[in-house]
Order: C-alpha cells, then structure tokens, then sequence
C-alpha cells in the first residue's frame, strides 16, 4: 500500500509537469478542470482522518510544505522586483494577493494553535486596529473625514478590551464589525477582484475568525462550568 | 538524545526494524531514524516501542548532556 502511494505521488507530479509544459497547446476548457481536479487531490489527503503516513513522514511534509512556502515567498519577491525595474511601475495587484494571503493564513493559524483564543483574538484585533489607524492618519492626517473614518478603530479597540472580561460580546463585535466591512467592500469600493480578495482576507477575514473563536472558546468555557 | 533500541531489539530474539516498524505501525526509515538519532519520537511512539521491546522508556532513551 506504502509502496502504491509513492508511484501514485511520482505519477501525479509527473502528471502535472507534463499538464504545465503543455499548457500552451491545450484548450482551457479541458486545461482547467485537469488541473483543478490534479491540485485537489493532494488537499483530499489531507481531510483523511487515517492518514497513510507516520509522524516522520509527517513533519517532513510539513517542513517541505513550510520550505516550499518561503521557496514561492522568494519568487514572488523576485518577480515583483523583476517587474518593477523594467517597466518602472507597479507590479499587476495579483502579485500582491498571491504573496500576502498565505503568510496572512500561516500568521493566524501560527497564532490560534500556539496560543488560546483569548490572547490570539487580542493579538489580532490589536494589530488591525492599529493597522487601521495608521492607514487612516497617512491617508487623511487629522481632520473631520480623518475622525469618521476612525471609528471603525475605535470599534476594534473596544472589542479587543472587552476580550478577557466579555468574550461573548467582543465575538459578536468582531462578527458585526466583519460583517460591517465585508458589506462595505462590496458595496461603497470599486476594486479589482484580486484587490478585493486581498482586502477581505486581511480586514473582515480575521476579525470573522477572532469572533467564531472567541463565541466558541465562550460555549466550550461554560459547557466546562 | 540517545537510545538503546537496537540493542533491546537483539534481545528481543534479534528482532529486525521491519518487525518494530510493523508491529509499531511506522515506516522502517522512521525506526532507522529514530535508532540514528535524527528523529526524535513522539512520546505515544515511544511508549508502543517500549511496550513492544518489553522494557520502560526510561530504559529505551536517555537525555545526553547537552540537552
């Protein structure tokens, strides 16, 4: 069975090589189901409860999953630099969505399994309400518009201090505040798609999950009680 | 950290690192490794080979100095 998971493994590589290196001459009718059903069979693996590896097998995947990430980080990094020396401007916003929300995603997820909801929801909640008041200080100064668009800081802030004592109440604030922004991004900005999934995934996305984290760490604490 | 699960597994009628590995339900590279020294197991791992060699883990792994 070990040694039929590694020629499959092998296969599906090779598989997938084969798939890219012809990419140019296959219609993208057929190139796109192929290569989302090739990318989602290694995800599959991992929802398997009886995984077919043992611990070793497991922290090497994880180290060349972790190796790999930074590999990718590298060339993005490069290619954004590549870019923007020879047409000396900004590089097209994928770039930047590919680069930031995988290491937004390992930033949360590091912070949730190493420490309690608790400390990650303030961890978080601190670190985007002052990322919120720094965008809105650099953009505005102070001024009148400057006070409105802070509100949404003073918001988080509230929440993140109501934490410790009030975790339910500060959860539902997240969700709202989420909520609140998803609804905003939608409907009040014009941006380009790539910039909009970038946005949600570093405003309303973790804000969402701070606020299920800490309702459910609420739930768990008083089913405990 | 240093083991002594090659020699409990001589003593254990020369049982081969197949057998460990299968009765443990790892790899044989992973009993490799762990016997090398370059992984270190979980403590669950441990207790099955302990439990397995017939001996306490105690006995299987020691800590070096400079750990």
């Amino acid at each position: 069975m070990k040694k039929l998971m590694n020629v499959l493994k092998s296969l599906w590589l090779l598989v997938v090589v084969l798939i890219v290196m012809l990419a140019a001459g296959v219609p993208l009718w057929i190139l796109i189901p192929i290569l989302i059903i090739l990318l989602a069979v290694p995800l599959l693996r991992e929802f398997n409860p009886r995984s077919d590896l043992d611990e070793r097998q497991l922290y090497i995947s994880r180290l060349t999953s972790h190796v790999s990430l930074y590999v990718m980080n590298g060339l993005i990094l490069f290619v954004l630099i590549r870019e923007y020396f020879s047409h000396n401007q900004q590089p097209p916003s994928y770039w930047y969505m590919i680069l930031l929300i995988p290491l937004v995603l390992k930033f949360m997820m590091s912070l949730f399994e190493n420490y309690s909801p608790v400390l990650a929801a303030q961890w978080i909640g601190g670190f985007f309400a002052s990322v919120w008041l720094l965008f809105v200080l650099l953009s505005h100064g102070f001024s009148l518009t400057n006070l409105m668009e802070s509100v949404p800081f003073l918001l988080i802030l509230v929440s993140v201090l109501l934490i410790r004592k009030r975790p339910l109440i500060a959860g539902f604030a997240f969700l709202i505040l989420a909520a609140g922004l998803l609804i905003f991004f939608r409907a009040w900005l014009s941006m380009d798609v790539y910039v909009r999934l970038l946005m949600y995934t570093l405003l309303p996305m973790p804000l969402l999950i701070c606020g299920v984290a800490l309702i459910w760490h609420h739930k768990k604490e008083r089913k405990e009680q | 950290m240093k083991n002594s699960i090659r020699k409990y597994r001589f003593l254990q009628n020369e049982m081969t690192q197949q057998i460990l590995a299968e009765k443990t339900g790892v790899t044989r590279q992973t009993i490799i490794a762990i016997e090398k020294g370059s992984f270190n197991p979980s403590v669950k791992l441990a207790l099955k080979i302990a439990r397995i060699l017939g001996v306490s883990v105690e006995q299987l792994f020691t800590l070096d100095l400079h750990d």
